[in-house]
């Protein structure tokens, strides 16, 4: 099975410089995303996540840069690209959605005007037809009444319409991939229910690539088809979504999944992950899990183990990845 | 807390703002404290000061030995000069009485002897001084030197001062009329006075004299710019007036000692408006309610009035004089920190610390004191330390309006105010005396400068929304 | 087995008034809660679940009187508590209200045969107003109000959501905790620092820290050291507003896990607020959901989890996703459209307008809170009508 991926992501790092040091908030993020398929980023804050998807729309403040690697788009290194060539893309080709819909959309531009600007700079059509277009999106998104939510400001829009009409906004160029920030974390379940729902058919009807990011291994095991679990600016355990929750070969990825409260099962006690989220100025040496990791040795303290292939599509950053799968056993 | 001072200092210190702003005002204050080495105060009263200023007018000085009363006439002398004094006191019974009694009480028959005699030798000192007034503006091209002399002698007091030096007998009733004219004496005039009328007087006494006779601290003193020069005329750097002068002012000495004006106006009033302002911020903002309905509408009523008119209305009550200037400042000038310290405390007062406080039944002072005014104080420091700098101004345009500063004291308003006819420059010369306006202008421009940097970099380094 | 009841709700109700305008005059009203009953019992946890703005940490703020209650009783141990933050004369008249009157009546009507009809604290409160009239109940109830104020807080603690913005970031961790001992004079100024410590070592702090600022701190350690200061006071109950909502997923399940060990240490009684059913499923003996200010389901754990009446907590527990990917391609339940604005509830039953078995008498009529089952209470008119399964 030979498939091409639409993005490919090659030792990516995006370092910040801080007054109070650097920041290697992503340290060497590989992996691909293939056409229609869900990938899903999961992780802690400071693992850098929302970083590497800042890194590939090139929207990082003036203190990120990114130092090496990669960003492959369509056979085009989106790195070498000019800032104009990049615009064409951003939005058009590959387009984002943020956690509060309420920073992200502009309070003084009504609804309409907001989406139909993202349509008639990318898409040669006139007024009429980009509000036109507008309202089908609005309905798409089921927002109901589009024709008057077209006029409304942000502010007259519910959490999940808002965030409803930034998808519709995300979608307005067809873009052929998707990146959503935390889309849902600050919804309420029921809404959050909702919007995961039109993402999903929303994806199936576009046929875009959906990079989901998130810390809520919920979502993920909702949504995702593959997972990149990262840490501490490290992608610990990357592979298809069942391999990892049934099968996780990185003690992160296990203790994460152990330490969750979960409503269909009852548990007695929980098991938890000792220690804190490392500062992203100081992260440890070696392995950068190994303070908290039960599996810990001498040699994760000094030596930082590589990603490699346990199973096929399936790699784990870890020495010892075998004894969870002992673990399993037992 | 160490390493968080530490790395908090670092913050401030790699902020250029900061490193001029806090490099001015280090300039500022050794000009502040070093004032009287910088420019010794040019005490009119003291006898040990060297007058080599041709722009001054000469000293009158006693380099006669007091002789002590050998002979029985000379203690006849003493004494009738004892009993001009007394008579002083008995007969006229005018504000002068208080101070003619300590003056003779005070005396040694020597001293009271020196009056005696020294009254002679003076009538020929001040005909000497007015002939040299004279032979100088002659020099200078002047047709009519008389008129000069009387324009600067015009003063009723110099007048009399001059007459009672011209004949010793008329000494009390001059003194009288002085006595009726004191609410009206100007301070320089009146340390003149007080130097030319009383030459028996050493400095130390003459201090005291003048603290008792003035009611102002000594200090006053070395705040006078003397006018040292008949002509209001700006004159160009000569001798040691190295900035020039104007208004026969010293402009060095009025920049050098004018920091410390500006100093006092800046620190004083921001203490007392920020001090208010906390109060009623606090007050306003932690209770709420109609307290705070209350208090802010009077902030108001205090925020529409405008601060000029309220000003001027204020010293027409109070009187003028930078006192009352700062007064009015401290009336018209807390509303802002109330309001921002208000502000700040309904944000405050939403986070969960303060519930949490609330809910350990800690009491009400003690949550304002302990939680809210830490965590609110930052931004009304850097306020007061912007304002710092703008007060000073508000303080010149009072001076301006006459309102401020008195004659002579030594404020770079003052000075501006000074040079304001001279702006224009001579015919044909625009920059001619640029100095007057340059050197008091700098000063207050980069005064001003210095505390909004400060104030720049302190919001920099502490505003909450700019920390990471 | 008859369990200790700590804290009891009576019909709690709290709005907040809506001003406006030049005059602040008050336009309208945010029904936060509107009407909530319950009972906690001793050394148990109840979860009180539901979405944003359903009034659940409102109820919290109330509880503890960070928040007057509109109107509404706060029992704690016992005793009526609901005026014990108003000033005097209020105080006064809502005893003569909620009291008095109500006794003079039944004094006429029934004498001493009403002591058997009435509940606790009422029979205690009738008992004295039978014995020593009007007069003596006053005293019982409005005497030394500073001092009972100070007893409830010691009794009732809070545990914050944001562990950024609970704690003072100006000051030390030892005096944010020692704020409490000191404010009750519960320690001497010499033990202050060993009782802080010992607390501290309790919720897994190095007492050594104790003088560190908190932003030295990571997330869940600061939310430990909040736990601290509530624990500082001694309390019974302990309401934890959103306690891990905010805090990352591997730490969240220490804070949970700490929780439980204190609870058992020092037999606490925790009121767990939390919009997250899978936390409130771990941490509770019994879950009340709310829904727009009002309780719609109260049940213990099991029972909810098992046999779910009300078709919002049915439709909640279908919302959230699983984190297992086999379970992906389950049917679920999605609501339609948004939670309702608390200015203007809907009429009849609040939910419904999202409800998928609505009909139309919800729209007219108030489902009442009603025991189905002994300890299942559901506030429906067709309770168990929508079905869904794990």
């Amino acid at each position: 099975m030979e498939k091409q991926p639409i993005l490919r992501v090659e030792n990516l790092k995006t370092y910040f410089y801080t007054e109070d040091g650097v920041v290697k908030a992503v340290d060497g993020v590989t992996f691909d995303l293939y056409e229609g398929e869900t990938l899903g980023i999961v992780g802690e804050s400071g693992s850098g996540k929302s970083v590497t998807s800042l890194s590939i729309m090139r929207l990082l403040d003036e203190k990120g840069k990114i130092v090496d690697g990669k960003i492959i788009f369509k056979g085009k290194n989106l790195l070498e690209l000019s800032e104009a060539e990049m615009r064409k893309i951003r939005g058009n080709e590959i387009a984002m959605i943020f956690q509060e819909p309420m920073v992200a959309l502009n309070p003084v531009y009504t609804i309409g005007d907001q989406i139909m600007e993202a349509i008639m700079l990318h898409q040669n059509v006139g007024e009429s037809k980009a509000r036109e277009i507008a309202i089908d999106l609005l309905r798409k998104v089921g927002i109901p009444e589009p024709e008057k939510r077209v006029d409304q400001y942000p502010h007259q829009l519910s959490g999940g319409m808002r965030q409803r009409a930034m998808i519709a906004m995300a979608l307005s160029c067809r873009p052929s991939i998707l990146i959503a920030d935390e889309p849902t974390t600050a919804l309420d379940v029921t809404i959050q229910a909702q919007i995961l729902d039109l993402m999903k058919e929303l994806q199936k009807e576009y046929g875009m690539a959906l990079i989901m990011i998130t810390h809520d291994m919920g979502v993920i095991a909702e949504m995702a088809d593959r997972v990149v679990v990262m840490y501490a600016g490290r992608v610990v355990e990357y592979g298809e979504v069942h391999e990892i929750f049934k099968k996780p070969r990185h003690p992160y990825t296990y203790g994460l999944l152990s330490s969750i409260p979960r409503l269909d099962v009852e548990q007695e006690k929980l098991k938890s992950i000792p220690g804190t989220v490392p500062d992203p100025l100081s992260f440890p040496s070696g392995c950068k899990f190994h303070p908290r990791c039960e599996f810990a040795q001498e040699r994760c303290k000094n030596e930082e183990p590589e990603l490699v292939e346990v199973e096929p599509g399936h790699f784990s950053r870890c020495f010892f990845w075998e004894k969870l799968k002992e673990l399993e056993v037992k | 807390m160490r390493v968080e001072t530490k790395r908090t200092l670092k913050r401030f210190f790699r902020n250029p703002s900061a490193i001029i702003g806090v490099s001015l005002l280090i300039f500022f204050t050794v000009v502040a404290i070093a004032a009287p080495l910088l420019a010794p105060p040019l005490n009119p009263m003291d006898p040990s000061r060297k007058v080599h200023d041709p722009f001054t007018m000469p000293k009158v000085t006693w380099k006669q030995e007091p002789v002590p009363p050998t002979s029985k006439a000379d203690a006849e002398k003493a004494f009738i000069a004892k009993g001009i004094a007394k008579m002083l006191y008995e007969k006229e019974k005018e504000d002068l009485v208080p101070l003619a009694l300590k003056v003779v009480e005070n005396l040694s028959s020597e001293e009271l002897y020196r009056v005696y005699a020294k009254v002679s030798p003076l009538k020929s000192k001040i005909k000497e001084y007015l002939k040299t007034v004279k032979d100088k503006l002659k020099k200078a091209g002047l047709e009519n030197p008389d008129t000069y002399i009387n324009s600067f002698m015009t003063n009723d007091f110099l007048l009399a001062c001059k007459k009672a030096l011209e004949g010793d007998e008329n000494f009390p009733q001059v003194l009288k009329s002085l006595a009726s004219e004191i609410p009206n004496l100007r301070k320089t005039y009146l340390i003149k006075i007080f130097k030319e009328g009383f030459p028996y007087l050493d400095y130390d006494h003459a201090i005291s004299v003048s603290k008792e006779f003035l009611k102002v601290d000594g200090n006053v003193i070395d705040f006078l710019m003397e006018k040292g020069y008949i002509k209001r005329k700006p004159i160009r750097c000569v001798d040691y007036h190295i900035f020039g002068m104007i208004d026969g002012r010293d402009i060095f000495y009025g920049v050098v000692w004018g920091t410390r004006t500006a100093f006092r106006i800046g620190l004083i009033v921001t203490f007392f408006a920020t001090l208010i302002g906390l109060f009623i911020g606090s007050i306003s903002g932690y209770y709420g309610g109609w307290i705070d309905e209350v208090l802010m509408r009077i902030t108001d009523v205090f925020l529409s009035i405008p601060f000029l008119v309220a000003a001027i209305v204020l010293t027409t009550f109070l009187g003028t004089g930078l006192d009352k200037v700062m007064i009015a400042m401290v009336i018209f000038g807390w509303m802002g920190t109330a309001r921002l310290i208000r502000g700040n405390i309904l944000q405050v007062k939403e986070e969960q610390f303060i519930l949490a406080a609330k809910a350990l039944g800690v009491r009400d002072y003690l949550i304002i004191m302990r939680h809210v005014i830490p965590n609110t104080i930052f931004p009304v420091v850097i306020q007061a330390s912007m304002r710092m700098g703008s007060l000073v101004i508000t303080a010149a345009a009072l001076s301006f309006l006459g309102l401020g500063a008195p004659t002579g004291y030594a404020d770079w308003g003052s000075l501006l105010n000074y040079s304001r006819n001279w702006l224009l420059g001579a015919q044909g010369d625009v920059f001619k005396y640029w100095f007057a306006l340059v050197y008091p202008g700098t000063a207050m421009v980069l005064f001003v400068l210095a505390w909004n940097l400060l104030g720049d970099a302190l919001r920099d380094t502490f505003d909450p929304r700019l920390r990471g | 087995m008859e369990k200790k009841v700590v804290l009891k709700v009576e019909n709690l109700v709290k709005y907040f008034p809506i001003k406006a305008g030049v005059f602040r005059r008050t336009v309208g009203w945010v029904k936060a809660v509107d009407g909530v009953s319950f009972e906690v019992y001793e050394g148990e946890t109840l979860g009180l679940v539901g979405e944003s703005g359903c009034g659940k940490t409102t109820v919290g703020m109330t509880l503890l009187r960070l928040y007057e209650p509109t109107s509404g009783r706060i029992i704690v141990e016992g005793e009526d508590t609901t005026h014990y933050f108003m000033p005097y004369l209020k105080a006064r008249s809502y005893v003569k209200k909620t009291y008095i009157r109500r006794f003079e009546n039944l004094k006429k009507e029934k004498g001493e045969d009403a002591l058997k009809e009435l509940e606790e604290p009422d029979k205690k409160y009738y008992k004295i107003f039978l014995e020593g009239g009007k007069r003596a109940l006053y005293e019982h109830l409005l005497s030394n109000l500073p001092e009972k104020r100070r007893a409830f807080r010691r009794e009732l603690q809070i545990v914050f959501q944001d562990p950024y913005s609970s704690l003072d970031p100006r000051m030390r961790i030892k005096n944010i905790v020692a704020e409490g001992i000191a404010a009750h004079k519960l320690a001497d100024k010499e033990r202050i620092n060993d009782a802080v410590a010992s607390i501290l070592e309790d919720v897994g702090i190095i007492p050594g820290h104790m003088f560190r600022y908190p932003h030295e701190f990571s997330g869940g350690q600061r939310q430990r050291i909040g736990i601290a200061r509530a624990l500082a006071l001694q309390p019974k109950v302990v309401i934890a507003d959103e306690a891990v909502a905010a805090l990352d997923v591997s730490i969240r399940s220490q804070i949970i896990n700490l929780m439980e060990e204190l609870q058992e240490r020092h037999k606490l009684t925790y009121i767990f607020i939390s919009h997250d059913l899978s936390v409130i499923r771990h941490v509770s003996d019994r879950i009340a959901v709310m829904y727009l200010g009002k309780i719609v389901e109260l049940a213990p754990k099991k029972e909810l989890f098992e046999n779910p009446l009300h078709p919002y907590t049915v439709s909640l527990m279908s919302a959230i996703p699983i984190p297992d990917p086999e379970k992906r391609n389950k049917k679920r339940i999605i609501l339609k459209g948004d939670v309702p604005s608390p200015i203007n509830p809907p009429s009849g039953c609040r939910f419904h307008t999202r409800c998928p078995v609505a009909k139309d008498i919800c729209k007219e009529k108030e489902p009442p809170l009603v025991e189905v089952k002994p300890g299942h209470f559901v506030a429906c008119h067709f309770p168990g009508s929508l079905k869904w399964s794990m």
